[in-house]
């Protein structure tokens, strides 16, 4: 026997002792006894497993014992009080201690994977912090339920749950063909079940709803680690810890969350010298935000650091040959600043171990976006650093746009695109014998699909325009046939390694329409955000002015905007959707039903376009409108000035105030 | 391992054990992939499971022929469509004598095939399910 595999069983054997002698002291400890050296035997088993398992290499059972011997050390000098919410956190500790053991006694190793650590080390950390006195929250980020109303469900139950309601939607689209033009009782019946499975696809999805907090617990620990180990000092604040965000998108924000906070402390806060030398409070702020808005989650993360030197990123760049010089010295700061999600590039001035190798911001970028996202960074030398992820609510269902392009059916995420613009002689034009489409002054380049996928050309008509990141580029399409929520599936590992396509779905009629990953296109076309982001030389002034997106929409004949961030999505309302109760009317849609209204209060009468609208007072309600014509950027109204119209194409538009729209609701939106 | 699956691929009898075949399909509908690697036809929708269709004739280093069935077959955490010429017959081969490959078989069929087995006077290639691990870079290589 071997001296490695000697001290191996040796631990293993005085593990098994120390944990069950744990196990009776912690119950000693939750039955009321208070005995400070029971507490420091605790501590001090805690503390051996801890460190001889430091010694064996067994890092996964170190983490764990870690975050459990932090916490006991609280106890131990009475900064947490012996609770049973603590007993029965450390009583876990334990069990999953134990677990490990177990591994290391069969296979030799700490066990693969994570079988709930972080959870579990989130919680210790939690109770370590003060943060969590209640009862222990569950797994589901219900720690503002009481026990008795909150399940534990396994998550692989709320997947299939989910492919069922993916399944029946699909169904339900088949049937919704079928009796489209019926006006008998089938149409009534088969509207119903329409409804009905909007209600439960709806209430699915909120099952899969987990409270962002969960992700955002590790951070203040982070941060204070972080501080210790760089002396600095920061203030970690946190909002919106209760925004909901479905399961798989919260576990793809976690990794790139703690590499944006890793990245503000380490090099966008300055050391305390600098920051009071440059006249700003010695404690550094890095804020994390999050809050909905309209079918996304938008993540911001702050700090109030020294801004990223956008001089240095583009000589790094070059340096690392992402760009050529010429390139990087045309390109403006705000688009030089997007050269930080380049691999390779850091803006690091050293690399230290926490951060700065210029490995990370690509992958944050690559997760975020892998899951139907964008992140957008703007800094101000001196003044600070702010990331904002946007991340869809929820992955499963998407809204999709359904195209045609060679014969073939091909689905693109609702999320990605900006608009669609009918191709012709007058709005495009060759630079250099590049197509490219003239749209608002500015001039987007176009790729036909079907070139794209090396298909038989076709003379596409329709441009889709699609952004990511900070990019727009145009998809060139022969139609566009139908807009469909759709049921994004996974491909096959054999499928799965190409980029072009985040899945597939099933239409209507039963076939496959592959669903086209708008950053993989980008990547396929040879576009990246910071070739086409450089704004084309001009003497317009115009360009100057900030706009902000707005729809378009006809309304008695009017030209009326409504500002995009108010808006959650267009939709079609039949006379039968539309019912008329004493208190006004209400809409039924997919999403549930919501006061349905016009802008001047007329009756409304279906069939009816509508833009269903949130606004900060209210809940979603229907605009009803007569068309939906575009969705166009008009000049950002100045601060502090509600603008009442706007120039477009040199017409007047009317701006729609939705907050004074929604203050006139009498349905209040449920 | 006494019931098997038989189909011709590329004309040539051949056959899988029974309970390796998930599901049999007659002529389903293949949805093509634009760029996908080589050997794989495209996509299926199995009652609204997105399936991978790999068309097992080019795996095994056989031109592409234009009808086909569909096999499905469970490779590890998925299943995945295998597309042959045509589905045969469900036979038993109980005590049905089992011959060694003749090296005269193609290389991509030989390298996995366990037998030959004589069904009612025919001999019928018996593969390995290991045979969706095939692809045609694999045909060179020497059989472990």
């Amino acid at each position: 026997m071997d001296v490695d595999q000697e001290i191996l069983e040796a631990f293993l054997e005085e593990s098994a002792d120390n944990l069950d002698q744990l196990d009776r002291d912690l119950l000693a400890l939750e039955s009321g006894v208070e005995d400070p050296e029971l507490i420091a035997r605790v501590f001090r088993a805690v503390h051996t497993v801890k460190g001889t398992c430091g010694f064996l290499g067994l890092a996964r059972l170190e983490r764990v014992a870690h975050a459990g011997e932090s916490l006991l050390d609280a106890v131990r000098s009475g900064n947490v009080p012996v609770g049973g919410a603590v007993c029965d956190a450390l009583l876990r500790l334990v069990d999953r201690l134990r677990l490990i053991v177990g591994h290391v006694a069969s296979d030799g190793n700490d066990g693969e994977g994570d079988e709930g650590d972080d959870e579990l080390i989130a919680l210790l950390e939690a109770m370590t912090t003060g943060q969590a006195a209640g009862p222990a929250p569950t797994a589901e980020g219900g720690a503002d339920l009481h026990a008795d109303q909150a399940l534990r469900v396994d998550v692989t139950v709320l997947d299939d749950l989910m492919n069922l309601v993916g399944e029946l939607v699909l169904v339900r689209n088949q049937l919704n063909d079928l009796v489209r033009d019926d006006t008998g009782r089938l149409g009534r019946v088969g509207a119903e079940l329409d409804r009905l499975t909007g209600t439960i696809q709806g209430a699915v999805m909120r099952t899969r709803l987990q409270q962002v907090g969960v992700v955002l617990t590790r951070l203040p620990r982070l941060a204070r680690d972080l501080c210790a180990m760089l002396g600095k000092q920061v203030d970690l604040r946190i909002d919106g810890e209760r925004t909901t965000l479905d399961k798989a998108v919260l576990d793809a924000v976690r990794d790139p969350l703690v590499h944006l906070v890793r990245n503000a402390v380490d090099h966008g806060i300055e050391t305390p010298d600098e920051r009071v030398a440059a006249g700003k409070p010695s404690t550094g702020i890095v804020r994390v935000s999050a809050r909905t808005e309209g079918a996304s989650v938008v993540i911001d993360v702050q700090d109030d650091g020294a801004g990223i030197d956008v001089d240095r990123l583009r000589e790094r760049a070059v340096r690392a040959g992402a760009i050529g010089n010429e390139e990087a010295q045309q390109l403006t700061d705000a688009a030089a600043a997007d050269l930080v999600f380049l691999p390779g590039v850091t803006t690091a001035a050293a690399v230290t171990s926490v951060s700065g190798r210029g490995v990370g911001m690509d992958a944050v970028r690559a997760g975020i976006e892998g899951i139907g996202g964008s992140v957008e960074v703007t800094t101000t030398r001196g003044v600070g650093t702010s990331f904002r992820l946007r991340v869809p609510l929820t992955v499963a269902i998407t809204a999709a746009l359904v195209v045609e392009s060679a014969g073939r059916a091909f689905a693109v995420p609702q999320s990605a695109v900006v608009e669609l613009v009918g191709i012709d002689d007058d709005s495009t034009a060759t630079v250099g014998g590049a197509p490219v489409l003239r749209r608002h002054d500015r001039l987007i380049p176009l790729v036909p699909l079907s070139e794209l996928l090396g298909l038989a050309p076709s003379g596409g008509r329709q441009a889709v325009v699609v952004e990511v990141g900070d990019l727009l580029f145009g998809v060139v399409v022969d139609a566009v046939l139908d807009t469909a929520d759709v049921v994004v599936k996974a491909l096959g590992h054999d499928l799965s390694g190409l980029d072009l396509y985040s899945g597939a779905t099933v239409l209507g009629d039963g076939s496959i329409a592959m669903v086209l990953d708008t950053p993989g296109l980008a990547a396929r076309a040879g576009l990246n955000a910071s070739s086409t982001e450089r704004p084309l030389p001009t003497a317009d002034v115009d360009e100057l002015v900030p706009t902000v997106p707005y729809v378009l929409v006809l309304d008695q004949g009017r030209r009326r905007a409504v500002p995009l961030a108010a808006v959650e999505r267009l939709a079609e309302v039949d006379d039968h959707e539309i019912e008329h109760l004493s208190s006004g009317a209400v809409a039924h849609l997919d999403s549930g039903i919501v006061p349905i209204l016009r802008q001047d209060g007329r009756h409304v009468a279906g069939p009816v376009t509508v833009v269903v609208c949130r606004s900060a007072a209210s809940g979603p309600f229907a605009l009803a409108v007569d068309a939906v014509l575009d969705v166009v950027e008009l000049a950002a109204p100045p601060p502090g000035q509600p603008a009442t119209t706007a120039l477009h194409d040199d017409r007047l538009v009317e701006l729609i105030d939705i907050a004074a729209v929604a203050g006139r609701l009498t349905v209040v939106p449920a | 391992m006494n019931v098997i699956c038989t189909f011709t691929i590329d004309g040539r009898l051949a056959a899988l054990p029974i309970d390796s075949v998930r599901e049999i399909l007659r002529e389903p509908l293949v949805t093509p992939v634009p760029l996908a690697p080589e050997g794989v036809a495209g996509v299926i929708n199995v009652r609204g499971t997105i399936v991978t269709a790999v068309d097992l004739r080019h795996r095994l280093g056989f031109g592409p022929v234009g009808t086909h069935d569909c096999l499905l077959l469970r490779n590890g955490d998925e299943i995945v469509g295998a597309l042959v010429d045509a589905v045969g017959d469900v036979v038993e081969i109980h005590g049905a004598e089992h011959h060694e490959v003749p090296p005269t078989v193609p290389a991509g069929l030989r390298r996995f095939a366990r037998s030959a087995v004589d069904v009612d006077g025919q001999l019928v290639l018996l593969l390995d399910v290991d045979v969706l691990a095939a692809t045609p870079s694999t045909l060179s290589k020497e059989r472990p």
